[in-house]
């Protein structure tokens, strides 16, 4: 069910929430390596980071030094606009913008309404807004979700991450009106799964039953480059930032076909992914 | 009565009706952002308190939250509703909202149908903590007698039944009710009904089916069924397609073998030795 539009057909961006239900999932990541993504094929993002008092996005982005102003700073009202608060990624020619949370306040002073309407007012200056949702599905997690148009779910391949990715999922069906959320899997062994030793990604996508936007494989190379405040995408050819630019290149149109080059080498996930694909192009796309 | 675009309003001992009966959610919803200034203006005393006619929409709290929220923000407070939703019911008590009832029976509140005339506010009814929590959007009743008794309970089961011998239009026993889910129940969804229950769709780990009657699941049974939840020893358990580790028979509890992939068309039952069997019947 498409939710209720209370802006006109000016508003061209889309707002997602990252959200899992699970922590230490890798949502963080996955939204700085996303945005990022989007930033570097030319697209207006912005980032927000909604967990209020656990503030972690501005170091994955290794732009903590510049933080001035915060979300609440902008919802209370004690800065002029949100562009005041908003802080450039240069890296990637500006065109990533985090909105960092408070570090030293408490998830409940979010209100819900005015995070609303600012999301509202970002969608009409940025093409993407993807607000980073805290992990549970209490107060920060359904501001974050009544915020947003629809969700990127992301599991990892373990039964507890799978059963809280299933709630969160319901939640965001049946409370707050979206239609289905997309699914990252994440931190995905592809040799564990082969072997049988790993929940592999069929089986999560039968339980799950939401449209699979891609699969980032298990990497080392991805918690280290987060301490270091580096998106892997900012590496151009490595085929980490190969993997989230085209899962990047799925949000902005259903129909793009490429697959990655873990993909591309299993025939059984290159399989999935044909399929998968089908899936996405069935979900309606504002 | 005033015709408001698609739906109407009229006033209702004092207090103003909006009956809304076809709408769904988003549509309601839509209906009201539209006309609430009207709307306020036609509530008694410009209070914005207002009557719901839902017809049989079924709202679960989270989406009664949704809707309260919405007419808030619009100056409007919902002060009850009129529905023949088991399930919205339940919950808009739960919610100390005022519940109006209206039964299907020989048509919506058939004028002169002797036993329709009920009060207008209903006591709301009793209901366990957990109806609230059930997820059910679609539900349709194969029967839909089953309206003045809530079918959802929570906990204790009533075990008798009103005697309404002479009453052509019997209420059927819970054995005869059926609730129809359509739809995939997820982690955290728990349904409880006096009666059986079918889901067509998969009932996914962390979910929960409790009926009185048996358990049908056309999909894949993974969560926790327990069928005959009040003792009811030969109800039984179908799954299409089976792959969980725990069923409950009549309180009887077993680890059924918990088959790594799931297991097609299986029959679950009580056998008289208190052991409980899982039978392919593919």
């Amino acid at each position: 069910m498409e939710r209720v539009e209370t802006m006109g057909p000016e508003r061209k961006g889309r707002a997602f929430v990252v959200t899992s239900g699970k922590g230490g999932v890798g949502k963080t990541t996955v939204t700085a390596n996303l945005g990022a993504a989007l930033a570097s094929l030319g697209y207006r993002v912005v980032l927000i980071d909604a967990d209020i008092g656990l503030r972690n996005l501005d170091l994955a982005l290794n732009l903590e030094n510049r933080i001035v102003f915060d979300l609440l700073d902008v919802l209370e009202g004690r800065c002029r606009g949100y562009r005041q608060a908003l802080i450039s990624d240069r890296r990637f020619a500006d065109n990533l913008k985090l909105l960092p949370a408070p570090q030293t306040r408490e998830k409940e002073e979010l209100d819900p309404e005015k995070f609303r309407q600012l999301v509202q007012e970002l969608k009409e200056e940025f093409d993407f807004i993807f607000i980073d949702s805290p992990a549970g599905i209490e107060h920060g997690f359904k501001a974050a979700a009544y915020a947003s148009d629809v969700g990127i779910v992301v599991v990892t391949p373990h039964i507890a991450s799978i059963r809280d990715a299933d709630r969160v999922i319901g939640k965001l069906e049946g409370e707050f009106q979206q239609p289905k959320p997309y699914l990252i899997v994440n931190m995905a062994k592809k040799k564990l799964m082969q072997k049988g030793e790993s929940v592999s990604v069929e089986d999560i996508l039968e339980i799950l039953d939401v449209p699979l936007l891609g699969i980032v494989p298990y990497d080392d190379k991805i918690a280290a480059a987060t301490d270091r405040g580096e998106p892997v995408v900012a590496r151009n050819n490595t085929p980490l930032a190969k993997t989230f630019r085209i899962i990047a290149k799925r949000l902005v149109d259903p129909n793009f076909d490429g697959v990655t080059e873990d993909e591309a080498s299993e025939s059984g996930l290159l399989g999935i992914f044909k399929q998968l694909i089908k899936k996405i192009k069935q979900v309606p796309v504002s | 009565m005033v015709k408001l675009k698609g739906a109407s309003s009229k006033e209702r001992r004092g207090r103003l009706l909006i009956s809304a009966e076809s709408f769904s959610l988003n549509e309601l919803i839509d209906y009201l952002k539209e006309n609430a200034e009207d709307l306020r203006a036609l509530s008694p005393g410009a209070s914005g308190e207002l009557l719901l006619d839902i017809g049989d929409m079924a709202l679960d709290e989270d989406e009664f939250g949704l809707l309260l929220r919405e007419m808030q923000k619009l100056g409007l407070k919902l002060i009850g509703v009129k529905s023949y939703n088991p399930i919205t019911k339940i919950v808009a008590a739960n919610l100390g909202l005022k519940v109006i009832s209206t039964s299907l029976i020989g048509g919506k509140r058939a004028s002169g149908t002797p036993e329709q005339p009920k009060p207008d506010s209903q006591p709301a009814p009793k209901t366990v903590e957990e109806a609230k929590r059930t997820q059910i959007k679609e539900a349709n009743h194969l029967t839909r007698h089953d309206l003045k008794n809530p079918a959802l309970t929570s906990g204790t089961f009533p075990t008798q039944r009103e005697d309404r011998r002479g009453d052509s239009r019997e209420e059927p026993s819970p054995k005869d009710r059926v609730l129809i889910i359509t739809r995939n129940l997820r982690s955290g969804a728990r349904i409880e009904y006096d009666g059986n229950i079918i889901v067509v769709g998969n009932v996914n780990p962390g979910a929960e089916l409790v009926a009185t009657g048996n358990i049908v699941v056309l999909g894949t049974l993974r969560g926790v069924a327990h069928a005959g939840a009040n003792g009811d020893r030969s109800a039984f358990i179908y799954s299409s397609r089976f792959q969980a580790s725990m069923v409950k028979i009549a309180g009887e509890y077993g680890p059924v073998p918990n088959p790594k992939k799931p297991k097609n068309s299986c029959l679950i039952k009580l056998e008289e030795n208190g052991k409980i069997t899982l039978k392919s019947i593919a």
